[in-house]
């Protein structure tokens, strides 16, 4: 056996037998187990909803079937407004569809946005946007509490965790005055801190990586194998840098009650400060603004066209001359013209409702571009991403809904200028929801995150390596 | 011999690199924040009064047509922020901004400003309060967790004591020696945020009291932060090292400030469980048709409802009524509905009440959750302060109702067509907020209060118990 792996049994041994690792230990058992009981009952509320809307959506389905076929024998003559056949009524609250989206197969391991941003989201000829959907009830103490996930114990914990059993990694072999025994074995000062470093990280990994996974299969969460590879990297890495900062610490020579507080300092600023200057920059430099505005301005559209719609509906003629009903501009009906004004006050205020997606990209562009400050950012981002519950999954998942609720309209549109009425048969050429989960796309987001977390943690530990480039610094040696 | 106890202690801080660095860094977070805070508030209130001003703009320019039309035109009402908002934003990004005052219905507020942020708002919410409600305490441990382990490692806890200092005044003297040299920081952090309060204004109206409010909160602040530092210094006396010590107090700063929030939502989300969106809009609607308590379903109470008052009246038909029957009628379902959402808004308002009480009766476990409470009402930024004001709107949208309906019975014959003009649409008194004072927020804090007095105490026990240890083992 080699002087190396000597060490790093020892050091096993030594950890093993600390009182303290196995307090840890078990801490980190319950508080794993219970973020992914927490995870993994978001994601099936969120399962649940899903499929609440969808059973409504069905029944709903067949009973507007039923309601037309009882219209076209006769039995029932409703209200121009209750009347399912018209395209106008079934492009609204009666024949709504819901844009859903599911859960991920790993949404246990972070709820991200997926409790702010609605799953559920009622497609109408009015419009579908999931960030302005009636919110799911819930105190707003508990939302800005968050959630004890597994994400935010990884991102914070993990590497309070990691900064207790390696702060005095070095130090304390000094004070206790065994470094110099250990030093002068035939062995380099290099090899001893990679062996202490090597038990350090293939402890704290074994332990939290076997816990999530155990957790996970307890709970029964669904996991997709390659993500849950992606999330162990992930793991690994960030453990790896905040490992790496202790060593480098250690080796600059300070006591260990000085490297506790510089570490801790370290912890402060990498996990809250960085984190936190970036997304207020963010904030400053490209706001959203207020949606009381668009509150506002929407009414306001909604009156300047309504006093115009004779006009914008002689517009939509002229453009489609091929829908005008026999007679003529005067006699198309009153839903006709709601739907005209509709579609041009969401024309117009699209520009308005562009803002809003456009602030949020260039703060995601923004926090983008400088996550590289902090490993914690990384981390964070890529966790959330191998979740699904990131802000690349939201963002995809509003423009798909943009998307459906386009082609929503222009299914209906012609029927609506074109005073056609709707058969039962027609109802099967709705179109339907469908969200495609791009799988292979979760392994190339998540690339960025870990080649940054490699590089980062790299670095730590070729500086700590430099460091000891002749057996340490003249301070650290004793 | 306190007042040179005290100046030891508070040289010693001052001398120390540690202190110096995180002094620096948290004073830096503590202007950042108090900036950003206010930047953002003058900024959501400007435009929430624009918008109010342009909804209520639009309510009187909405042009001649029937008063129920105009019901269900309504007006939009936009929640006004705190000048104090810019110490502690509370829970105003996780509520709606505004709600649409209409016929019928009583519309929840909508739109999060949160819902337009990136995820990393969330894990990353610096403000003015969380810096002092965690950064601050993590200075504090940082300065304090040597105070007697380190002189009793170092050998000097000896030398003082034999001088005969009596070990609790000791251990008072280095609570205010920490004091002290924090003030150093705290002190202009305190001036700035009353600067930046006196030029944001009051504005909004969504408080009243700002000043006694802020006084307040300086108080409660110090409150905390003076349990810390009897913490900090009472398990600095307790521990068997300075690294033990150490480790102890980092697991309570992290148990306290990081677990807490989120154990305690989930406690009070098993104990105090909030129907969903679908089961609330449900069971109003449900009401609404069926009847509750009694009440029947709504075909029954119309009929009921026409009958009775064709009696009274001594009428066979609506049109042989000297008053327009519709705009009785009208109002009628008006309240019958009012009853209806006071049941359900009440019973949710009610439900969410008591999660947060929870909260409080678990700060008695960790003084964090009494401090956010405490900090969230006096900064007008909690929970119950959007309840009132949801109140008040409400309150607003059945006097427009009344107006209007009161309007259709007296002024219009049953059947005919009726049409108002802008005279009408100006009878209806602006909405105006006024907000509530001081105590009225401490109303229901009663029990945060209780909390954080009970950790003052348990602090100072601890203290004086460590140092009396402490001295016995020297």
């Amino acid at each position: 056996m080699g002087a190396f792996t000597r060490i790093l049994a020892h050091e096993l041994r030594s950890l093993l037998a600390d009182r303290i690792v196995w307090i840890a230990a078990v801490a980190v058992l319950l508080l794993t187990g219970y973020g992914v009981h927490v995870g993994a009952r978001s994601a099936d509320a969120q399962r649940a909803q899903v499929t609440t809307a969808l059973e409504e959506e069905g029944a709903r389905y067949t009973e507007l079937a039923s309601a037309m076929r009882e219209i076209r024998n006769g039995t029932a003559s409703p209200s121009p407004f209750q009347d399912p056949t018209r395209p106008y009524v079934a492009g609204r609250a009666r024949g709504q569809r819901y844009a859903v989206l599911p859960a991920s197969p790993f949404q246990a391991s972070a709820v991200g946005q997926s409790d702010l941003i609605p799953a559920v989201v009622p497609v109408t000829l009015d419009g579908a946007d999931p960030r302005s959907t009636r919110e799911e009830i819930e105190n707003p103490v508990h939302l800005l509490s968050g959630p004890l996930d597994l994400a935010f114990l990884i991102t914070f914990l993990l590497p309070l965790l990691a900064l207790a059993v390696s702060f005095d990694m070095m130090s304390r072999e000094r004070e206790q005055g065994t470094l110099a025994l250990l030093l002068s074995q035939p062995v380099s000062a290099r090899s001893i801190v990679v062996a202490k470093l090597l038990a350090r990280w293939g402890l704290l990994f074994v332990l939290s990586v076997g816990a999530a996974a155990g957790a996970l299969l307890l709970t029964g969460a669904e996991v997709a194998g390659d993500r849950f590879v992606l999330w162990m990297g992930v793991v690994g890495l960030y453990l790896g840098f905040w490992l790496g900062l202790a060593a480098l610490v250690n080796v600059t020579g300070r006591d260990s009650s000085r490297n506790a507080v510089a570490l801790a300092f370290a912890w402060l600023v990498f996990v809250i400060v960085i984190p936190a200057g970036v997304q207020i920059s963010a904030g400053l430099l490209h706001p959203v603004p207020s949606r009381a505005e668009l509150v506002a301005l929407e009414r306001e559209e909604v009156r300047q066209v309504q006093e115009q719609a004779s006009a914008v509906l002689a517009q939509y003629f002229d453009d489609h001359p091929e829908l005008l009903p026999e007679g003529s501009v005067d006699e198309v009906d009153f839903q006709t013209r709601a739907f005209a004004v509709n579609e041009e006050v969401r024309q117009r205020l699209a520009p308005v409702r562009d803002r809003y997606r456009e602030g949020l990209e260039s703060q995601n562009e923004w926090v983008r571009s400088l996550r590289w400050l902090s490993p914690t950012i990384l981390a964070y981002g890529t966790l959330l991403d191998l979740a699904g519950t990131g802000d690349a999954r939201m963002a995809r998942f509003e423009s798909e809904v943009a998307r459906f609720h386009a082609e929503w309209v222009a299914h209906f549109e012609p029927m609506i200028f074109g005073n056609r009425r709707l058969t039962p048969e027609d109802l099967s050429r709705v179109p339907e929801w469908r969200f495609l989960e791009e799988e292979e796309s979760i392994t190339l987001a998540a690339l960025p995150g870990l080649l940054g977390l490699l590089l980062m943690s790299g670095l730590i530990l070729a500086l700590t390596l430099a460091f000891l480039r002749d057996g340490g610094d003249r301070r650290w040696t004793p | 011999m306190l007042r040179h106890i005290v100046r030891k202690e508070v040289r010693e801080t001052l001398r120390d690199g540690r202190f110096r660095w995180g002094a620096a860094l948290v004073g830096l977070l503590l202007v950042l924040s108090l900036a950003a805070g206010f930047a953002h508030r003058q900024d959501v209130q400007r435009s929430h009064d624009a918008a109010q001003a342009m909804s209520w703009s639009q309510w009187l320019e909405q042009g001649d047509k029937n008063p129920h039309s105009a019901a269900h035109y309504g007006i939009y009402v936009f929640r006004p922020v705190s000048s104090l908002s810019l110490v502690d934003r509370g829970v105003d990004p996780y509520m709606g901004v505004s709600t649409w005052l209409e016929a019928h219905y009583q519309n929840p507020f909508e739109h999060r400003a949160v819902q337009d942020t990136p995820a990393m708002a969330r894990f990353a919410d610096l403000t003015a309060a969380t810096t002092l409600q965690l950064l601050v305490p993590l200075l504090i441990l940082l300065l304090a967790f040597r105070s007697f382990s380190g002189e009793r490692e170092q050998g000097t806890l000896r030398q003082v004591l034999s001088l005969g200092v009596d070990p609790g005044r000791l251990a008072y003297g280095k609570v205010v020696g920490v004091g002290v040299a924090l003030s150093i920081l705290l002190v202009p952090a305190a001036a700035l945020g009353a600067l930046a309060l006196l030029v944001a204004g009051p504005g909004g109206g969504a408080v009243d009291g700002e000043a006694a409010r802020y006084v307040l909160l300086l108080v409660t602040y110090l409150a905390y932060f003076s349990v810390i530092a009897l913490l900090a210094i009472g398990v600095s006396a307790l521990a068997p090292s300075s690294r033990a010590a150490l480790a102890i107090l980092l697991c309570i700063w992290i148990a306290n400030g990081l677990l807490a929030p989120r154990l305690a939502s989930d406690v009070a989300r098993n104990q105090v469980p909030l129907p969903t969106s679908m089961e609330f809009q449900a069971a109003i609607q449900t009401d609404l048709a069926e009847g509750f308590d009694g009440h029947p379903d709504r075909a029954t109470r119309q009929a009921a409802f026409r009958d009775s008052v064709m009696a009274a009246h001594g009428a066979e038909s609506p049109g042989e009524l000297p008053f327009n029957f519709a705009g009785l009628s009208l109002q009628a379902g008006e309240e019958f509905a009012n009853l209806v959402f006071d049941r359900n808004f009440g019973t949710l308002a009610e439900r969410v009440g008591d999660q947060l009480e929870l909260h409080r009766r678990l700060g008695f476990l960790a003084p964090h959750l009494a401090l956010r409470s405490l900090s969230m009402a006096l900064t007008g930024t909690d929970p119950a302060h959007h309840e009132r004001y949801a109140a008040v709107a409400e309150s607003h949208r059945r006097l427009i109702q009344q107006i209007l309906n009161d309007d259709i019975r007296d002024n219009s014959r049953f059947g005919e067509t009726y049409i108002a003009d802008g005279s009408l649409w100006a009878a209806v008194p602006e909405f105006e907020y006024q907000g509530p004072g001081v105590r009225w927020a401490l109303a229901g804090q009663g029990t945060a209060v209780a909390a954080l007095l009970f950790w003052l105490l348990f602090g100072a026990v601890l203290a004086r118990a460590g140092a009396a240890t402490v001295a016995r083992r020297a």
